[in-house]
């Protein structure tokens, strides 16, 4: 099986990757490959088995609900790449002339 | 004899008897360190003046440390593993600076309990991979042969520990990231059931699959790492209580009337090297004279634990690694125009070739026109998988085989070969998938290579495996062989 250059530019846009022509040519080579090696798994009946999400037994674990320690704000800052006011500094989400 | 020959147990007699002190034995392992690092490679970060302070803190404070187990003893920590105030790369472009604002937990119960850390040592980027190959900052080299991979994920920490650069590391497992590196350099190295150990502070890859882990010379070394990192954690929801274990203190087995299975799938991997296979049965074979009861049995589904566990690991780690982002911390573009450039350009270029395949594959994996075929259906053959261990397990106590298919490879061979190094992988993967524990412990050599026996338990049956493997261990003197290169002596049993 042959995945497309659209499935992969879609994939990858919901990865949030930016692929170069070179890139987007190897990942359809690659998934597709590979791909072709898991359809292994179609020839195992499967129906009725419940998916596995977890290999522990029982709830999930609750806590009081109760404010605990947590970072300090410099801490938090510490490793941004770009800061300002205290705030992470990135590119505007809105462009001048556009209705918000 | 050099401090650096020494285990851990054995330090830690030599400090309760006044034979030797903390900044003495971290003194030694730092030139041992000096000396060797430019051949081996196992490090990204090493700070000499923290590790020479936190070393005299225990000195100076003898009496409050000297109870714990592993107080004075030096550690070398994966690089995906959080360390205040030390930088955590994750052997990633996207990380290249990062420092951490805080320890992982079993960080933090190595700081309690006095031990040194060394540095941080090298990985496959971001923890995938089975070569140290992958690593931003270059391989790192099998101290046996040094033209050969130490393995992979969690090279660094194997060569480190085989090099004799460290006592102990700690490390992760996914997919067999401390088993095959343990094998291949010749070293013990423990998967604990999943939820022994606290996630808390690693960076997550596959939070389903991943698991820290000790690497250690020695099964009674590794005993006593893995009783310091035990313990619920309410940072880690997937981390279970339950009664302090004394693993060190249980080691010894009466071997007689253990049933062993031994799974013949397991034998036929694609690439199983002749020398491998003959010293994983000669292994056995030992266990058999000393009374176990070995049986061949079969693990159905194996031929399809490779598609099963990349679906899953790889769609796992799509959504763990969403959070690089040039946003809040790490590798941030400088060509971003609007925030969609500065995710996707940020991530573009901040992450590997192995890290991106990995990411690509997930999300392909997780779209919803293909959610149903590949991940639903992997979770399912996981099940099945799970459920053939939960079958074996019925009327045996243990499960024997390869910890890798082959030695270690050259570096550079499979490289070019995604799927080939992925191959490899078959014995490792399903105790992962399952969330059993297992152990990697040397059983001997295949041309000159270190080769080891996996041990693979029930569910929270940690200390069987363990002791299971000293039994075996105890029976050799593999234990107490280092790599000629670095002053070992030369094998010949």
């Amino acid at each position: 099986m042959k995945i497309s250059r659209k499935e992969i530019l879609e994939t990858a846009a919901l990865a949030q990757l930016f692929l170069s022509d070179e890139e987007v040519t190897y990942y359809r080579e690659y998934l597709s490959n590979i791909l072709t090696h898991f359809m292994a798994l179609d020839k195992v009946d499967t129906n009725g088995i419940q998916p596995l999400t977890s290999v522990q037994r029982g709830k999930g674990q609750m806590r009081p609900d109760v404010v605990g320690k947590s970072l300090s704000k410099d801490q938090v800052l510490q490793n941004a790449p770009r800061v300002k006011g205290g705030m992470f500094k990135v590119p505007s989400t809105l462009i001048e002339g556009d209705i918000p | 004899m050099s401090l650096i020959t020494k285990t851990i147990v054995q330090l830690r007699d030599m400090l309760l008897m006044g034979e030797t002190t903390p900044t003495a034995i971290a003194q030694a392992y730092w030139n041992s360190l000096q000396n060797t690092e430019p051949h081996v490679h196992a490090f990204i970060t090493t700070n000499e003046e923290r590790f020479m302070a936190a070393a005299q803190r225990v000195e100076a404070q003898w009496d409050k440390y000297k109870g714990r187990p592993l107080a004075g003893i030096p550690v070398a920590v994966k690089d995906n593993i959080s360390t205040a105030g030390l930088r955590t790369t994750c052997a990633s472009k996207m990380l290249e600076q990062y420092v951490p604002p805080f320890d992982a937990t079993v960080v933090r119960l190595l700081k309690q309990q006095g031990s040194p850390i060394i540095g941080k040592t090298n990985l496959d980027e971001m923890a995938m991979g089975s070569s140290t190959e992958h690593s931003y900052f270059g391989p790192s080299k099998n101290p046996w042969a040094l033209d050969r991979v130490p393995g992979g994920s969690s090279g660094g920490s194997a060569a480190a520990v085989a090099t004799g650069q460290v006592p102990y590391a700690l490390a992760s497992d996914t997919g067999g990231s401390i088993r095959q590196p343990a094998s291949f350099c010749g070293i013990v190295g423990m998967r604990p059931t999943y939820g022994l150990v606290s996630r808390y502070g690693v960076v997550a890859f596959a939070s389903s699959l991943d698991q820290v882990g000790p690497m250690t010379r020695t099964v009674s070394d590794c005993a006593l790492v893995l009783e310091a990192l035990v313990g619920k954690d309410p940072l880690d929801a997937t981390s279970y209580g339950g009664q302090t274990p004394k693993f060190s203190q249980e080691l010894h087995l009466n071997v007689k009337g253990l049933r062993i299975g031994v799974p013949r799938e397991y034998f036929k991997v694609e690439g199983m090297e002749e020398g491998v296979r003959q010293r994983v049965q000669e292994a056995i074979t030992v266990l058999e004279a000393a009374g176990a009861q070995v049986k061949e049995i079969s693990l159905p589904y194996t031929d399809l634990v490779l598609s099963c566990y990349y679906i899953i690991a790889s769609a796992e780690a799509s959504a763990n690694l969403a959070r690089f982002d040039g946003v809040r911390f790490g590798y941030r573009t400088s060509k971003a125009v609007t925030p969609q450039d500065l995710y996707r350009l940020s991530r573009g270029e901040g992450l590997g070739t192995e890290a991106k395949r990995r990411i690509m594959l997930g999300t392909y994996a997780l779209k919803s026109d293909h959610y149903e075929a590949y991940f639903v259906k992997a979770q399912q053959v996981r099940k099945l998988i799970t459920q053939a261990f939960k079958g074996a397990f019925s009327d045996i106590d243990v499960i024997c085989a390869p910890a890798a298919p082959t030695v270690a490879p050259e570096i550079g061979a499979k490289l070019c070969r995604p799927y080939a190094l992925y191959v490899s992988d078959t014995v490792n993967i399903p105790a992962a998938l399952a969330g059993l524990p297992s152990i990697s412990v040397p059983c001997g050599f295949s041309d000159d290579l270190p080769v080891g026996l996996q041990i693979i338990g029930p569910r929270h049956c940690d200390s069987r495996v363990l002791q299971v493997a000293y039994a075996y261990e105890q029976r050799t003197a593999l234990h107490k062989l280092r790599p000629l290169l670095f002053g070992g002596e030369a094998y010949g049993l």
